[in-house]
């Protein structure tokens, strides 16, 4: 059975049952509003709205779920919500999220928050963190392409006020 | 009736197929910086290494991060922190707080934030192991009050492990100030080392378990005062899932003495049978003295254990029998292992556990 999802720009994505499943929002919005995968006439005469998500987004979030539709549920410990996020990201997900510039990837960052795909979301945040790590502060800003309004002497500043007494 | 909104298309449903002939235009690209605050945090989560660098980035970066920085609710910063009750002094202790090199910056950072002074940093010796790093401090249960709880927030409301080793130095004063700054901090496992275990102790530990939420026991003792040492281990076992107890040599006892916990010749077989059916479902009992269990005792283990409902693991020090075995018995791997001349154990693993 397919479902229809509704971006925020009135697009229209009829994907499979167990793809709209993966999101946790859309599962919770089905079951408002009584929509099974039993019930053909509940898919075909309802459509899921998703005023937070765009079509071009969306397009990018049913690729990723299309590819993970079949992997085996993680189990989440119980102190892993404040514990240690320690998240690999799969050579598939890295080839899938390389090319998407900063911009794109926080808008993918933030439908996969909305949408509650957690193995998405954890792609792409740890995707940002490895694209971070390792590199300068300017070197970051260039990457967030956000101009830096401290000065050289305040750098210095902000450094002095929160070295360790042996550095 | 419940009414949801619909919305009425125009055009043609996108099929999957043409997924891939979609592009996100750069104008519907979003900021970093319009990211909910959370979502950030997220990142910084998994980069802490690179906060110092983050923070010089922008202003608005900068109070991103020190907001950051200073939540309570911080991920899990500390390895372990251990407590000792130093001698000399009544009021005297010292404190070691070990975290994983990659969070120094996130640490440090959330110390100074919290303390510009300089004088009151150097108290804080950083001692650097390689991977981990240590901070290590010396203060007065009384007089330096205001200091650790700057220390505790830095700490965070999580870490792994407590570690407590009284050194026969045990008082009020000293229990009460580590009880206080443990208050509402969540640890996966407490370690206490007690050379006399006395039931002041014993009620200053089980409070520590109950406060930490923990899951993990390794209590190691040399004398136990209890006026009932049976009972106390039983109610450890309601506290924890996996309990480990060490009884470490006494000074001046015969190799061969029959000592566990507090008791000579005793038959404990029984206790770690109903330890079991509690909430603890693995115990490992290690003794200095590993004749305390006698060949009946762990005969009756060896029966007892495999029939309990659930998957346990157990392990004990155990010299009883003369050759190695190992069998299954209703889903449990019976073992008797000769590791070396001086280690032997017997343990009952259910099958699912064995890789422990």
């Amino acid at each position: 059975p397919n479902v229809k999802l509704v971006t925020s720009d009135n697009e229209e994505f009829v994907v499979d049952f167990r793809i709209a499943k993966m999101s946790v929002t859309v599962s919770r919005l089905m079951e408002a509003m009584n929509m099974s995968e039993t019930d053909d006439a509940s898919l075909l005469s309802n459509s899921i709205p998703l005023p937070n998500v765009t079509k071009a987004v969306m397009a990018r979030v049913i690729e990723w779920c299309e590819k993970h539709k079949n992997d085996e549920p993680k189990e989440e410990k119980e102190n892993d919500k404040r514990g240690r996020t320690t998240h690999v990201v799969s050579d598939w997900d890295k080839e899938f999220l390389k090319n998407d510039e900063f911009g794109r990837l926080c808008q993918l960052m933030g439908a996969a928050n909305y949408l509650e795909i957690k193995g998405l979301f954890n792609d792409i945040s740890q995707t940002i963190a490895n694209m971070i790590h390792g590199k300068k502060s300017d070197e970051i800003a260039e990457m967030f392409n956000i101009h830096c309004d401290l000065t050289e002497a305040e750098k210095k500043e902000i450094r002095k006020k929160t070295a360790w007494c042996e550095d | 009736m419940q009414y949801f909104p619909v919305v009425i298309m125009e055009r043609e449903p996108i099929l999957e197929s043409d997924l891939s002939q979609l592009s996100i235009k750069n104008e519907e690209m979003k900021l970093i910086e319009d990211l909910p605050y959370e979502l950030l945090w997220e990142i910084f989560d998994r980069t802490p290494e690179s906060i110092s660098n983050i923070r010089l980035i922008s202003r608005l970066f900068k109070s991103l991060v020190d907001e950051y920085a200073l939540s309570r609710k911080c991920m899990r910063l500390v390895d372990y922190v251990q407590f000792n009750f130093e001698s000399g002094n009544a009021r005297a202790m010292s404190v070691v707080i070990n975290i994983e090199e990659r969070f120094k910056n996130l640490f440090e950072l959330r110390f100074k934030l919290r303390n510009p002074d300089i004088e009151l940093t150097r108290r804080l010796q950083r001692a650097d192991y390689g991977v981990t790093l240590g901070y290590f401090l010396e203060f007065n249960v009384v007089n330096d009050q205001s200091y650790l709880m700057l220390l505790r927030e830095t700490m965070g409301e999580s870490l792994k492990t407590v570690i407590v080793n009284e050194n026969s130095n045990f008082n009020q004063a000293k229990s009460s100030f580590v009880s206080a700054f443990l208050e509402d901090v969540h640890f996966d496992k407490l370690q206490c080392q007690f050379n006399y275990l006395s039931e002041q102790k014993f009620t200053f530990l089980v409070n520590l378990m109950a406060n930490g939420n923990l899951r993990k026991l390794h209590l190691m003792v040399e004398y136990v005062t209890l006026a009932d040492p049976v009972e106390s281990l039983v109610r450890l076992s309601s506290l924890a899932t996996t309990i480990s107890v060490t009884q470490l040599s006494v000074n001046g006892l015969a190799e061969d003495a029959l000592l566990f916990f507090g008791k000579t010749g005793f038959n404990w077989a029984p206790t770690f049978i109903e330890m079991m059916n509690r909430r603890c479902d693995k115990l490992n009992v290690h003794s200095d003295y590993a004749q305390f269990m006698q060949k009946d005792h762990a005969d009756l283990l060896k029966e007892k254990l495999p029939k309990i409902k659930k998957k346990i693991w157990f392990c004990t020090s155990c010299e009883c029998y003369e050759d190695k075995f190992e069998y299954t018995e209703n889903g449990s791997e019976i073992k008797y292992v000769k590791c070396n001349n001086f280690e032997r154990f017997l343990s009952v693993k259910h099958l699912l556990r064995v890789g422990e």
